[in-house]
């Protein structure tokens, strides 16, 4: 009897045993699994990670594809994990982010008790790009006088913010001059309109918005809609090759207030406290990004192989010359010519001017949609009251990369400097002045690039549809000045893939 | 007959008190097993409890993580509410946020390789029903300024909250890049007096929106 006791209690207890432990196992598998579900975010972030170094690392980002193709590529990652990424290829082809964008995309899975827990992401980025601004200075980028307009819009913005503005940084120094400075305000006290190439428009349109902003007494408190968060950011950066020297003494650019020293920390601070109560920009970020160097040697040497303007340069006088690379006085005859006959008989392709040079009519370089770079070896000025053009076919990826003018600069530059216009000293260092006026504009496509900075004079406008990067070549000269002038730069970013380096992510989401 | 009796009469059998010392005998093996067994019982059930908590909060968290991976931290896109600005009384920690699928749920838009910011996600916790919501506006791609918004309709993505807490990371950084979310959630058994065992359960994760 005894015997039976013990053995029924025996079994009793094994039962229950059994039953706890798997209680808890499968109460610690349940987490378990939601851990693994983590994990595979986590790999499949570093697989997205992984194939954007591969774009950056890539000689020709615009062209690369992951080598293994629809199969994608392989990694181990971590204790039970793997990621595949694809780069344009198997789930990331057929261009689901857009012509001339990359799409890349990542499989990240763990395994848990044979199971695979899976996660999937994908990126969209522009090849080509190191970074994402509209206007980028390397010594200090300013704004002076009580008239001065700068607007940083997108480029076919289908939605409020969507997408957002451009960015405005520098690695040294951003200052706004004046309290009337204008940085996309955005009609403040009525409707205020633009005159673009393509019409005229209120400004407020140009964000995407479909009415004007009611804007609030209070500089602190902002407009509704919520205007702020359409805008870019102000990027204080730094070089990769380490800081440059500012007058406020940081180690990332410096946003200042009239002659101030002191760095701005926020926008709600510049409006309020530094009284700059018509800048409206998303935020203020810092960021370490890339030095750009353009290289004028291969300008000269694409325009010297470009032989489309030669019927063009015989019309012109310029009899027997096959190339397109031209000295000042030479392209002197050609713009002569160009005023009165483009369109229709406009420049083609990459245009070298090998040395300073001086528009001194209006004239249109390439038509409504041509396909021309300006590249200057010397300074770049415009003079009072002239327009200048040179649009891009902006239909096509290709005439979205493309450069718009490009200001090289000598190669040393001269020892006395003479006055441009407006107090505006030159010696071929790679400056590009607009001299200002009523009648002065300037409608240019693509990437806007000189070497020792830019200056738009008073009551100039200047229509941009690309980006704007303006070097220093350790002169005091800043690298970009408004001075009462007014700029409108519809942002497109695939305009600074001219530099031809990196990736820049522009979308993120999560498939699964 | 006498010999049948007899040969019954010399077999040993069970007597009632062998039968009532057995099961008095079983009786107190099986208490003393149970006795043995009762805090392991208690443990079983607190480790149970504490696992579908954690599970609990676990998916609150991870009904929102997508949403808030794929948002963007752009001023005003991207909004912690205070008692300052409405989130007071029955509702805690409140946030707005926006997102580039329709109606919330469907495939992420992008135009020229940008999102296209499509609605606005809003979640809070309801505290007198200790339930996290979560609400859907597909009518506007811009929070409110002052909570509450309308907040009908919605869903529930977790029950049993007591304190949900957002936070824009750095803190009162005017640019902030993350957001970290903390749910702390009671345990069912937590109401019964002889209750010895832990019966609150926080989760704390932070985000990183992906999007600019």
């Amino acid at each position: 009897m005894a015997l039976v006791t013990v053995l029924a209690t025996l079994i009793i207890v094994t039962a229950i045993a059994m039953s706890l432990v798997g209680l808890l196992h499968t109460d610690i598998t349940h987490a378990s699994i939601q851990h693994a579900v983590a994990s595979s975010f986590a790999v499949a972030q570093a697989g997205l990670a992984e194939a954007q170094a591969a774009v950056f690392a890539a000689s020709d980002p615009f062209t690369y594809t992951n080598p293994s193709g629809t199969a994608g590529e392989q990694r181990p990652y971590g204790q039970n994990g793997q990621f595949i990424y694809w780069v344009d290829t198997g789930p990331a082809a057929g261009s689901p982010c857009g012509p001339g964008l990359k799409t890349l995309e990542a499989l990240g899975e763990v395994t848990y008790l044979r199971r695979q827990i899976p996660a999937r992401v994908r990126a969209c980025g522009l090849p080509g790009t190191p970074y994402l601004a509209a206007l980028f200075g390397v010594s200090i980028v300013e704004a002076q006088g009580a008239t001065s307009r700068t607007y940083i819009v997108p480029f076919q913005a289908s939605t409020p913010g969507s997408p957002r503005g451009g960015a405005l940084g520098s690695f040294t120094e951003i200052n706004f001059g004046d309290a009337g400075v204008h940085l996309n305000a955005v009609s403040e006290t009525g409707v205020e309109t633009l005159a673009l190439r393509d019409g005229v428009f209120p400004d407020y349109a140009l964000f995407g918005f479909s009415s004007r902003p009611a804007y609030e007494a209070n500089p602190a408190v902002e407009p509704v809609p919520w205007i702020t968060a359409v805008f870019g950011d102000i990027i204080k950066a730094q070089p990769t090759t380490g800081p440059l020297a500012n007058r406020c003494g940081t180690a990332f650019a410096c946003v200042t207030a009239q002659n101030s020293s002191t760095d701005v920390p926020s926008i709600q601070a510049l409006r309020a406290a530094e009284h700059m109560r018509h800048a409206y920009m998303n935020g203020m970020v810092q960021q370490v990004l890339p030095p750009l160097v353009f290289d004028p040697d291969s300008m000269r040497s694409m325009a010297a192989a470009n032989g489309a303007n030669q019927t063009l340069n015989q019309d012109a006088g310029l009899g027997g010359k096959t190339d397109s690379v031209y000295a000042p006085a030479e392209f002197t005859l050609l713009v002569a010519h160009l005023a009165s006959h483009c369109p229709p008989r406009c420049l083609r392709g990459t245009v070298y001017v090998d040395g300073t040079y001086r528009f001194m009519q209006t004239v249109t370089l390439g038509g409504e949609s041509g396909d021309v770079t300006l590249a200057v070896r010397g300074d770049l000025i415009i003079d009072g009251n002239i327009s200048v053009t040179n649009r891009h076919d902006l239909s096509t990826v290709a005439g979205r990369r493309l450069p718009g003018v490009m200001v090289f600069g000598l190669a040393t530059p001269t020892p006395g400097s003479t006055n441009a216009c407006g107090g505006n000293q030159v010696n071929g260092s790679g400056r590009f002045i607009l001299c200002g006026g009523s009648s002065q504009r300037l409608t240019v496509d693509g990437l806007l690039y000189s070497v020792d900075g830019m200056v738009i004079g008073p009551q100039a406008m200047v229509d941009q549809i690309g980006a704007m990067h303006h070097s220093n070549r350790g002169t005091a000269n800043r690298s970009f000045t408004n001075q009462n002038g007014t700029l409108v730069i519809r942002f497109d970013p695939m305009a600074l893939s001219a530099v031809g380096r990196g990736l820049t992510v522009v979308s993120w989401q999560q498939l699964r | 007959m006498t010999e049948a009796i007899s040969s019954l009469r010399s077999q040993r059998g069970y007597v009632i008190v062998d039968v009532v010392m057995g099961v008095v005998l079983l009786a107190l093996v099986l208490l003393t097993t149970y006795q043995v067994f009762l805090p392991t019982f208690g443990l079983s059930r607190n480790a149970s409890e504490r696992v579908a908590r954690q599970q609990d909060v676990r998916l609150a968290i991870e009904r929102i993580a997508r949403d808030l991976h794929e948002t963007t931290t752009a001023a005003n896109r991207l909004v912690v509410y205070g008692p300052a600005n409405g989130c007071t009384g029955s509702y805690q920690g409140c946030i707005a946020f926006v997102t580039a699928r329709p109606a919330c749920t469907g495939a992420f838009q992008v135009t020229a390789g940008s999102p296209v910011w499509e609605a606005t996600i809003y979640v809070w916790l309801d505290a007198p029903s200790s339930e996290l919501r979560r609400r859907c506006d597909p009518t506007t791609t811009f929070p409110v300024a002052t909570w509450p918004p309308v907040l009908i309709p919605h869903t529930v993505i977790g029950t049993r909250v007591t304190q949900a807490a957002f936070t824009l990371q750095p803190l009162g950084s005017p640019n902030p890049t993350t957001v970290a979310v903390a749910l702390r959630e009671q345990a069912a058994t937590a109401a019964r007096p002889s209750y010895r065992y832990q019966t609150e359960f926080v989760n704390q994760t932070i985000f990183l929106p992906q999007n600019r």
